[in-house]
């Protein structure tokens, strides 16, 4: 933002160089502070300041960021409906609804506040109600959001999400894996976080493909060199509370655990697992966000195993 | 002679001009109590904007908003504290909330509102209190709703006219930060405004960080020194009934309420604009 500093046009106070750029013959110490004085209008174009409208932050933001300090890079990918924005979104509600933030974790600031409230904006009303709706990504498009945050240790840390639309990651299903070599921001993402949409289990044309795209995924992304050893993976399981078969759900998650340990265990940096609900009741939502913030700050712990998910 | 630039800010209806109208009333017609003065000798030479506010105010009509300008209405005042003899020269702009509004919808500020912001010493924040519009539990939607928010998801477009006050407080905020190059950024004292409304117990402090948490974290974690007051500044709702009863007010000053955080209160708004605030 350009700052122009006003200049003045005219005084009324006959005989006063104020507006020659002399002193104030009224005594004030700055001129521009008497009220004899009027101000040259801003010149064309220049009537009003703007600043960063604050939605994303474009790939050249990002990457300046990137390139000047450490910062971790959460990429969220997942298909449509799993709850990616929705995650986003839940995260800015849970960190503004107490003074303490989300269990010690606080807001410092972010430069894409407005990007995270549009998220937020999905879980709030409806016909008078308050209900947490699915927010929609762009279509084809990914967001990079930035989020400071203070530590329950009190150190600040920067974080940036990469928010993918569902249909991109079903484009690069089908595309192969030189598409995902091309998503700069997915290869230079810290922490890869992919959701598994529990309620899908319900239909059984989707049971299987759900976990099976995702390993298609995978593979690709490893493939091309987008994702390895300098990446953490993180799948969450999203909307258990869809499935009503406990015995099903937990033969699922315990199938999904132990396959992607196999299949992966020595192509990431560490593999953890949690279920998320973002629809669910506040103290787990928070509990999971908490545990996400934990995870994801720079000289955290990988996730132990007491927190990885379990019956 | 220290000089405090005050900038008042706040979105519209927020009680700013309010405010000032209460301290032109309380310089001119208070019977004592003050712990800022305005000498015989300071008086301003043109207090008709002044005069103005605080006619509408005595007779408890809502203070016409001010409107957007290249220069907000200047107000200048020399104050003394009664106790220490110590002088002030206050300057403290009537910035439109429209302004304000504008830089978090439309990320858009006038130039002289800007160049007021980056000259304050003090910023005071209004937060109306009985407006707030916050998040409440969520809860999941019916089957039906969701089921018809996927097959038709909304098509209005997410503005900022949606945001949250919390939120709506924090872009406000970091924009002002962003236009203006304030540094260091000066200490806010937020004022609760129609602070007689509030029925929940607590502090003013309280009420704020239980309405605006996020906007707590975000000065506390940036280091911004802030405090908060219970500010009621027209005494009530115009009401038809209420109005009568501000009117018959002997002492109008007496309508006001100042209600620091240790639970004390007074009819003083002279320190909200020249005293010192513990952050």
């Amino acid at each position: 933002v350009t700052a122009t500093k006003p200049t003045i046009q005219a005084c009324r106070n006959a005989g006063c160089p104020a507006a020659q750029g002399g002193a104030c013959a009224l005594g004030e110490e700055d001129p521009l502070d008497c009220e004899q004085v009027t101000l040259a209008p801003p010149a064309a174009g220049k009537e009003k300041r703007k600043c960063d409208p604050g939605h994303n932050l474009g790939v050249t933001e990002a990457t300046t960021v990137l390139n000047d300090r450490a910062v971790p890079v959460v990429a969220i990918v997942a298909k449509n409906h799993a709850g990616k924005t929705t995650l986003l979104g839940r995260l800015m509600a849970e960190l503004g609804l107490r003074s303490d933030g989300l269990r010690g974790c606080t807001f410092k600031d972010s430069r894409t506040l407005m990007g995270f409230q549009a998220r937020m904006s999905a879980v709030a009303v409806l016909n008078g109600t308050r209900y947490a709706l699915q927010p929609r990504s762009v279509l084809d498009m990914f967001d990079i959001l930035h989020l400071e945050l203070v530590g329950h240790d009190g150190k600040p840390f920067e974080t940036l999400w990469v928010d993918a639309a569902g249909e991109l990651y079903d484009q690069r299903l089908t595309t192969g894996k030189k598409a995902w070599s091309e998503l700069p921001f997915f290869k230079r993402a810290t922490h890869v976080v992919v959701m598994l949409a529990l309620d899908r289990l319900n239909k059984p044309e989707e049971r299987h493909e759900i976990f099976d795209s995702a390993k298609v995924a995978l593979d690709m992304a490893i493939a091309s060199a987008t994702w390895g050893k300098g990446q953490h993976l993180v799948i969450l399981f999203s909307k258990a509370d869809r499935f009503q078969d406990n015995a099903k759900l937990q033969a699922f998650l315990k199938h999904v655990e132990q396959e992607v340990r196999n299949r992966y265990a020595e192509n990431f940096a560490s593999i953890s697992f949690r279920q998320f609900q973002s629809l669910g009741e506040g103290e787990r939502v928070a509990q999971s966000l908490a545990w996400l913030l934990n995870s994801i700050r720079p000289g955290a712990c990988s996730p132990s195993v007491a927190d990885q998910v379990t019956a | 002679v220290s000089d405090f630039r005050v900038c008042l800010v706040g979105m519209p209806s927020s009680g700013k001009s309010t405010a000032l109208a209460a301290l032109w009333e309380s310089l001119r017609n208070s019977d004592g109590g003050l712990r800022w003065g305005l000498r015989p000798e300071d008086m301003p030479p043109d207090p008709t904007y002044l005069d103005r506010l605080a006619s509408e105010w005595r007779q408890c009509r809502d203070i016409k908003h001010t409107s957007q300008s290249d220069k907000p209405p200047a107000v200048k005042l020399r104050l003394t504290s009664k106790a220490t003899a110590a002088r002030r020269s206050i300057q403290a702009p009537d910035v439109s909330g429209e302004d304000y509004q504008q830089l978090v919808e439309k990320d858009l500020i006038p130039e002289g509102t800007a160049s007021a912001l980056e000259r304050a010493t003090r910023l005071v924040l209004f937060v109306r209190c009985d407006t707030i519009r916050s998040i409440h539990p969520l809860r999941p939607p019916p089957p039906e709703v969701e089921a018809a928010a996927n097959e038709k998801p909304p098509t209005d477009k997410w503005s900022a006219s949606q945001l949250l006050t919390d939120a709506a407080h924090v872009a406000l905020l970091r924009r002002i930060v962003e236009v203006s190059s304030m540094e260091p950024m000066p200490s806010i004292v937020v004022a609760m405004t129609a602070w007689d409304t509030w029925t929940q117990p607590g502090s003013p402090l309280n009420a704020f960080q239980q309405m605006l948490p996020l906007c707590h974290q975000y000065l506390a974690n940036n280091e911004i020194q802030y405090s908060v007051v219970g500010l009621s500044a027209q005494g009530k709702a115009y009401s038809d009934e209420n109005r009568k009863e501000l009117m018959d007010e002997p002492n109008q000053v007496r309508r006001i309420r100042v209600v620091q955080n240790d639970g004390s209160s007074g009819h003083d708004i002279t320190t909200l604009f020249a005293g010192e605030h513990a952050t």
